[in-house]
């Protein structure tokens, strides 16, 4: 049971764990805020972004903020599946006899950063999966359970499409989150490049833990949800299916598949965490509204006519939480879409910028 | 929560009694134009169009009012959260309404944070608002009701038939003229027949005969101012009346050559010409004044200047003695005269000689 030492934990660790990031992070308040949100849910995360932007560096700062184990797997196009997992060795054991004995891959750790991760093969980008959402690794018919809290932070370059494999439906519906970490306003830039001229080394210090963060999770899984509020997560994501009797227009008009029930699990778990960041002991629509983004934008299927209109999925999901929100029926054309691109560039970088 | 929200439900509930007047009005005035189409349809009279009209439109106005308000419009507890959370409270009245019957320390956060959250919160914020389809539905029934009712008042006050009968082709129209005879010196004679006759337009009227007097004779038929009139048969009637007419029969006493008492005229008289009479036999018929056969001379002429019965029919065929009556009967069957007008012939020719 939720008592108040569990309210005022969670909010001085949120306090602390904020105000370390920052030590090793200028700017990207949103996409900070949106994968401690993650973290705290227990939600693996998705960082996209072109190369420099500071992507590694945060996960290594909430690995040093959260003082838990923290294993980097840079993707290649030959990584193998048991460089993920861990595999089964020949070695010998005290008899001198020769027995297989599991080497465990760095999978087993508590922070995960799978940099780079569309470069691997499928292969090995699907090893991934049941640790994703299980939070075990089978191997060789023994599944080993994997020490909580566990999260995949992975990195993905948007530009460089030259020998990446793009992550396969399963694998994106696994991640809560999609960010998108964009370049710096030129007043973060000079911060950051003052900040590492002293040291490029990540200076947070220790501000939770993981038993601390499971105790965090356990407290916002306490906030109360109407049903009201229920019902309209569940509208939103029945809204993105264009096969479902509740498709909106939009969906209908721009996507081939809309969300899976892991989207409406990721916005309420997520929508409770940001309600309690807040202050508040309730999840409200404008939680929902604003999770939209990072837990929707990576699980829909943009059709032809959305790809070739160059609509993109923030785009999409706009326009369906206006159907939602009764602003009918946006038929957005060309001269519209490059008007909301326009002005989605101009909107602050964060996690709840549009993606581009 | 009830005490919680008792302010905000107040303020609602007003605003749920105006929007249930709107909407009863509304009905009222629909019921209202239904009942005036129906009136309108019956031909009722003003005074009951308008007692129905306004009866009918009050009755449904009270009748629909109390369940519109406890039905429609009558503010829940769930209502007035969800108008509370419309203010941009993020949900938390919603939650706590769902919730207040759970007992988690979480829960009674939630509700305390509620209760601060509105403690300052002026019930002025929640503002009045109206669903434009129920403005639009009022406005249609009130133009409906006072077009329907206007319309049948007017029609009920004749004065759309009015228009109906100006829009109709005057030969629609039936017009009705008197012709009165009378004679002209009292004691000299008398009339047989009606005196006074209403006749349509057009039509007929019966014969009336000039009987004089012992003493005098029938000098003819003159008007008010004693001019001879082109018919002077006698008996007469008048075909074709177009106008209100007043006929006179004209007496006058006999001389002492008139041995004859000729009370039609007959020609069989002395022959003195009276010229204020106009004898002579030559005189045209006044224009306007030929009622289907004037004469053309004064009765009371002598021998070849009286008139004859049988000498003019139409004023232009002189019959003299040769009238066939056999002929005349099968022309006049064969004619498509109106009964009424071979009646008044067939009297006018059996005076006849045969």
């Amino acid at each position: 049971m939720v008592n108040e030492e569990d309210i005022k934990m969670f909010s001085e660790m949120m306090k602390n764990i904020f105000a370390q990031v920052k030590h090793d992070i200028v700017g990207q308040h949103e996409v900070i805020e949106g994968t401690i949100i993650a973290m705290v849910a227990g939600g693996n995360v998705l960082l996209e972004g072109v190369p420099g932007v500071g992507k590694t560096r945060l996960v290594r700062s909430l690995a040093r903020v959260f003082d838990l184990p923290f294993s980097r797997i840079q993707f290649t196009p030959d990584l193998m599946p048991a460089d993920v997992t861990g595999t089964n060795i020949i070695s010998p054991d005290e008899n001198g006899n020769s027995v297989f004995k599991f080497k465990r891959g760095p999978i087993f750790s508590n922070i995960i950063l799978a940099d780079e991760i569309n470069r691997a093969t499928p292969k090995t980008q699907s090893a991934l999966l049941e640790a994703m959402q299980e939070h075990k690794v089978t191997v060789m018919g023994v599944s080993r359970q994997l020490s909580e809290p566990f999260f995949v932070l992975a990195t993905q370059n948007p530009i460089e499409q030259d020998g990446t494999y793009p992550l396969p439906e399963a694998q994106l519906d696994r991640f809560m989150f999609k960010l998108i970490v964009t370049n710096p306003e030129p007043e973060e830039l000079k911060s950051i490049i003052t900040m590492t001229q002293k040291t490029m080394e990540e200076t947070a210090e220790k501000a939770c833990s993981g038993e601390k963060l499971l105790q965090m999770r356990k407290t916002a899984n306490e906030i109360l949800v109407a049903d009201s509020v229920l019902d309209y997560t569940i509208k939103l994501c029945a809204a993105t299916q264009p096969d479902s009797k509740y498709a909106s227009e939009t969906a209908k008009k721009y996507l081939r598949f809309g969300v899976s029930p892991r989207a409406g699990q990721a916005l309420i778990s997520s929508a409770k965490v940001l309600a309690l960041l807040n202050g508040r002991f309730n999840v409200a629509y404008s939680d929902i509204n604003k999770l939209a983004y990072p837990v929707l934008r990576h699980r829909i299927k943009l059709n032809f006519e959305a790809i070739s209109s160059r609509i993109t999925p923030d785009e999409i999901i706009t326009m369906i939480l206006n159907e939602l929100a009764g602003k009918k029926g946006e038929k957005i054309e060309q001269e519209d879409v490059a008007k909301v691109s326009a002005n989605v560039q101009n909107k602050k970088r964060g996690i709840f910028k549009k993606n581009k | 929560m009830e005490k919680l929200f008792e302010k905000y439900r107040k303020r609602l509930n007003v605003f749920a009694i105006f929007k249930s007047i709107l909407l009863a009005l509304a009905i009222a005035f629909i019921v209202m134009g239904i009942t005036s189409s129906a009136t309108w349809i019956a031909k009722a009279s003003i005074t009951t169009t308008l007692s129905l009209v306004c009866g009918f439109g009050g009755l449904t106005f009270f009748v629909a009012i109390f369940p519109l308000y406890f039905k429609q419009f009558r503010p829940t507890t769930e209502e007035v959260a969800k108008k509370l959370d419309a203010l941009g409270f993020d949900e938390r009245y919603i939650t706590m309404y769902e919730c207040q019957d759970k007992t988690s320390y979480m829960a009674k956060l939630q509700r305390e944070d509620a209760k601060k959250s509105l403690s300052n919160v002026s019930a002025k914020r929640l503002k009045f608002s109206v669903a434009i389809p129920l403005i639009i539905m009022l406005a249609l029934s009130v133009v409906f009701a006072a077009g329907t009712t206007t319309g049948t008042i007017l029609s009920a006050s004749n004065f759309s038939a009015s228009i109906e009968d100006d829009d109709k082709p005057p030969e629609d129209k039936k017009e009705y003229f008197t012709v009165t005879y009378k004679v002209f010196e009292e004691g000299t004679g008398t009339i047989e027949g009606d005196l006074v006759q209403t006749v349509e337009k057009g039509h007929y009227t019966t014969s009336v005969t000039a009987v004089s007097a012992s003493g005098y004779r029938f000098s003819g038929w003159v008007d008010e101012e004693k001019n001879f009139l082109a018919n002077q048969n006698n008996p007469r009637a008048e075909v074709n009346v177009q106008e209100n007419m007043t006929i006179f029969a004209l007496f006058e006493e006999k001389s002492n050559s008139d041995d004859d008492d000729n009370e039609i005229g007959d020609g069989e008289g002395s022959g003195d010409k009276d010229p204020e009479l106009g004898g002579g036999g030559e005189e045209k018929p006044e224009p306007g004044e030929s009622q289907g056969g004037g004469g053309e001379g004064t009765p009371g002429g002598g021998e070849g200047q009286g008139r004859e019965n049988n000498k003019v029919i139409d004023g232009t065929v002189d019959y003299k003695d040769n009238f066939d009556r056999e002929k005349f009967e099968k022309e006049l069957l064969d004619k498509d005269f109106p009964d009424d007008l071979k009646d008044l012939l067939g009297d006018y020719y059996g005076t006849l000689k045969p």
